[in-house]
């Protein structure tokens, strides 16, 4: 029997009642899953909390779902619309791309454009053989010919390639230059590198062009007998301005092509111009034909654009001051931005229940490991009724969504200071690798992921998970503390996501006193940043529970609002880094990287930003002299002594993993309270990149005293408020010792203030505090 | 046990860096073996990893800086169970298990991933 394993994904990561939402689900070993409705509760095993924690909830749902086996589109590609196949030539042609491969010698073969048929082998199609070499090749359906290029294509370097095809005689000549620059290619004009290639060949075979086989750039059609149609043979690389043409071009014409010039227009079948499109606000997945035609292109799995093309100056670094340099989309193999799968069973969320966060778990078998899934969304209120709020941060689930940096990461190790724990998840995911990598991981080709979505099955956002890096919950499994403190204490708590944020903007907080994060809002929208900033502003109190939050700027494609974009750059603790001239998203037209690097940074809001991370060891706070001030006294109202927050389940304490710190020179108001912070970290704990100007030696736990989680508070205008903790491990504080700690006796505190209207505790001093003593 | 395997880059030229940093390896082992002792490998046995000696943090910071295929991981069994593994270095390819032992806890499994690298220190 094959081995039982059930992975599955929702439509929708936030509902309401009354809405629908659709299950997807792919199972192997099993024609039939028990399903079940839980509200999630609590998500950490680890023996100091309560454990994993659910409450069943009667659903129409629950009872056996009919599953099956389900396939994943794999790789990025654009299919061209061409519903009158103007595009199955039946006589001369010529093919042409400037191109950037990644891979040319993946040992497999790769389709740079054509309308090509891997099964029955008919069609034409200009591609990179297994060896690396250039080559185009024809079939009808029996017999395939091919003319192959002397030369390899090498790496990260721009070229031109095209062939011309005489039908009448069967005669094609190959045409391959390099298109190198000062700036667009990894090498330049220094290496000796031969890259032009020049053969001609005569054809005994002609192309036979079925009618059913679409025009694919960066992929070729297949066919599977269980799965049906698919794009096989996936490059990987840039592909610029792809075109095809009616007739022979010349070598005059190729080379006049190189230089910058348009093909003949007399001649052009398709001119797929990808830099064209481009509006202050990105561009969409659409790549316009200019030709006769206009047989535009769909992207499929987010091929990559705002990216540089073969002509870029090394000058001009972003698509906003000149598009036409910045054709270039990248292609990768491996990149699944939506699974596609037939709806398993769908829900209509029952009226009056209440808001939470929510699964169906599904088991098969065993109903362990791999045999159990949990399809996990939020509900969110009809209409807000809770005083409470949990902003659920989707955005930072998405961008961890799936991360494999125990497997792959030979720094995760030296960052981390332990060896990771992997589990037959963790292991099945990595040898499978059907369901798409997070933005911490690398492409096949190296290439930073710059694009993550929920319409696949995210192992890492489900109860029970721990991050294998660092043995911890992490995210989705992490912020579950939170909802069973919140839970534990009765609080009457609405529940909604970055995504409802995102698309509501500060409507959808003002009704609530008081906002609570995550302990993680690493990755946050202008949107959803100007919405929180207003909601203070506006009178709003805001909790922030977490460390190194409000960091990343990321944008959600409009098209696609389950998919995110993030580009890391220039500075920050980052997985990978962008190239020169794509800093800039495609989905909105800013600038990505850190907020800070934009004017701002997190401090701005919260009072802190990110100052240090570390993993094995946390530590406790201690009081500092603020938290005597009659002010703000009252947040330590009851946890007696100096030291407080010295339980938890990241690492023993409530201090940990990633901390924050107060940073007047980064816009932290200047009436802000340090109530308190840690310290005395281990040396694991390392000092952020974007505080280095100098490196010098010993910017670690035990000799730098800005490596700490400063506690904060101030107030905003109208009554509004900012508590922050500034340290990820607070949140799985929570739930230590029964909930009976002082990290959960502080924040009942802070709540319990924040949620009564009107003047806050301390608020007779505002005179006093406005003279910033 | 342990090979300097070369690394090549996208276009199949050999890495000289390889060649640079097998001579630093060369001279860090030089030093941790000097200060290897069973001191040493007791204090990591009971150690909490907090702020450990110099000699154990470089010995340590040896251990993890490894090329991903010479570092090991734990893996967390169904049965409660822990066992050592070692990456393969390649996309999509499982770790595979290193040795028999089945350690009863977290800790006692970091510990033997540490005994493998102290191993593989003082054979080479």
């Amino acid at each position: 029997m094959a081995q039982q394993k059930i992975f599955g994904y929702a439509n929708r990561i936030s509902v309401r009642p009354g809405e629908e939402i659709s299950f997807h689900v792919n199972c192997d070993g099993a024609s039939e899953a028990q399903a079940q409705l839980v509200r999630l509760i609590h998500g950490d095993t680890a023996e100091a909390g309560p454990g994993h924690v659910e409450i069943e909830v009667d659903s129409a749902v629950n009872g056996p779902w009919t599953v099956k086996k389900q396939f994943t589109q794999l790789g990025s590609f654009l299919k061209v619309a061409d519903p009158e196949n103007k595009l199955a030539v039946s006589g001369n042609f010529s093919l042409l791309a400037f191109i950037w491969p990644t891979m040319p010698q993946r040992g497999s073969r790769q389709t740079i454009l054509g309308r090509w048929d891997t099964l029955r082998n008919t069609g034409y199609a200009l591609g990179i053989n297994p060896a690396g070499h250039l080559e185009f090749w024809v079939g009808n359906g029996t017999e395939v010919d091919y003319i192959t290029a002397e030369l390899p294509l090498l790496a990260k370097v721009w070229y031109l390639v095209g062939v011309s095809y005489d039908r009448e005689t069967g005669r094609a000549e190959l045409y391959q230059e390099g298109a190198l620059n000062r700036y667009n290619s990894l090498v330049g004009k220094v290496v000796p590198y031969d890259f032009a290639s020049h053969v001609v060949q005569k054809f005994r075979f002609k192309p036979e062009n079925n009618a059913d086989v679409p025009f694919i750039i960066a992929g070729a059609r297949d066919e599977h007998a269980l799965r049906g149609p698919f794009v096989n043979d996936l490059y990987a690389g840039k592909i610029d301005r792809p075109a095809i043409c009616s007739r022979i071009l010349s070598r005059a014409e190729f080379d006049a092509c190189r230089q910058g010039g348009l093909p003949p227009l007399d001649s052009v079948l398709a001119y797929w111009d990808s830099s064209k499109g481009y509006t202050a606000d990105g561009i969409s997945h659409e790549v316009a034909d200019t030709g006769p035609h206009k047989l535009h292109a769909k992207g499929f799995n987010h091929p990559v654009r705002a990216m540089t093309g073969w002509n870029w100056n090394g000058k001009d670094d972003c698509f906003r001051i000149d598009p036409s340099q910045f054709g270039g989309i990248e292609f990768h193999p491996d990149a699944v931005t939506d699974c596609g799968w037939e709806a398993t069973n769908r829900m209509t969320v029952q009226t009056g229940l209440k808001s939470g966060i929510y699964a169906v778990r599904l088991r098969i078998g065993p109903g362990i490991g791999i045999a159990e899934e949990y399809i996990v969304f939020v509900v969110r209120p009809a209409t807000p009724t809770g005083k409470l709020c949990f902003l659920v941060p989707t955005a930072s689930y998405l961008a961890y969504a799936n991360e494999s940096l125990s497997f792959d990461a030979q720094i995760i190790q030296p960052m981390t200071g332990q060896p990771p724990v992997v589990t037959d998840l963790d292991v099945e995911t990595y040898e499978h690798r059907e369901y798409g990598l997070s933005t911490y991981d690398h492409h096949e080709d190296d290439a930073g992921v710059c694009f993550s979505s929920y319409l696949r099955p995210i192992i890492n956002m489900r109860p029970k998970y721990r991050m294998s890096s660092m043995n911890i919950t992490w995210q989705f499994p992490a912020d579950l503390s939170i909802v069973a403190w919140i839970d534990h204490v009765g609080y009457d708590c609405d529940f909604v996501t970055d995504e409802d944020l995102h698309r509501e903007g500060v409507d959808l907080l003002r009704p609530y006193l008081c906002v609570i994060t995550g302990t993680h809002p690493e990755y946050v929208s202008e949107k959803m940043l100007d919405a929180q900033e207003d909601y203070v502003a506006g009178g709003g109190r805001l909790i922030y529970m977490g460390g190194n939050g409000y960091y990343w700027v990321v944008g959600f494609d409009s098209e696609m609002p389950a998919c995110m974009e993030v580009r890391k750059l220039d500075s920050g603790m980052r997985a990978w880094a962008a190239k020169p001239g794509e800093h800039y998203l495609q989905t909105t037209g800013e600038k990505s990287g850190l907020w800070r690097n934009r004017g701002r940074a997190p401090q701005k809001l919260t009072g802190v930003g990110f100052i240090a991370e570390g993993f094995e060891t946390s530590a406790p706070y201690r009081k500092m002299p603020d938290a005597w001030h009659r002010t703000v006294s009252w947040i330590t109202e009851g946890v007696e002594g100096e030291v407080f927050g010295d339980k938890g389940l990241a690492y023993d304490a409530a201090a940990g993993v990633e901390l924050d710190r107060y940073d007047l020179s980064l816009g932290t108001p200047p009436h802000t309270k340090i109530i308190a912070s840690s310290g005395g970290h281990s040396d694991n704990y390392v000092l952020v990149t974007e505080e280095l100007l100098y490196a010098y030696a010993g910017l670690t736990g035990s000799l730098d005293y800005r490596i700490r989680a400063d506690m904060t508070y101030f107030t905003a205008p109208n009554d509004g408020a900012v508590f922050s903790t500034g340290s990820i491990a607070y949140g799985q504080a929570l739930p230590a010792n029964g909930f009976n700690n002082s990290a959960a006796r502080l924040l009942a505190n802070v709540v319990n203030a924040f949620l009564k209207p009107g003047r806050l505790p301390g608020g007779n001093w505002t005179v006093e505090e406005k003279q910033w003593r | 046990m342990e090979s300097q395997m070369s690394t090549t880059d996208e276009n199949g030229q050999i890495n000289k860096d390889d060649q640079v940093r097998a001579h630093f390896d060369q001279m860090t082992r030089a030093y941790l073996l000097s200060v290897l002792d069973e001191e040493l490998i007791e204090e990591h046995r009971t150690g909490d990893g907090s702020h450990p000696s110099e000699p154990l943090s470089r010995l340590l910071a040896w251990c993890q800086r490894r090329p991903l295929t010479e570092q090991y991981a734990v893996k967390a069994e169904a049965d409660g169970a822990f066992r050592l593994v070692s990456f393969s270095g390649q996309r999509g390819q499982p770790p595979r298990y290193i040795g028999d032992e089945r350690y009863a806890t977290l800790q006692a499994a970091r510990h033997g991933v540490f005994l493998r690298h102290i191993n593989d220190l003082t054979e080479k």
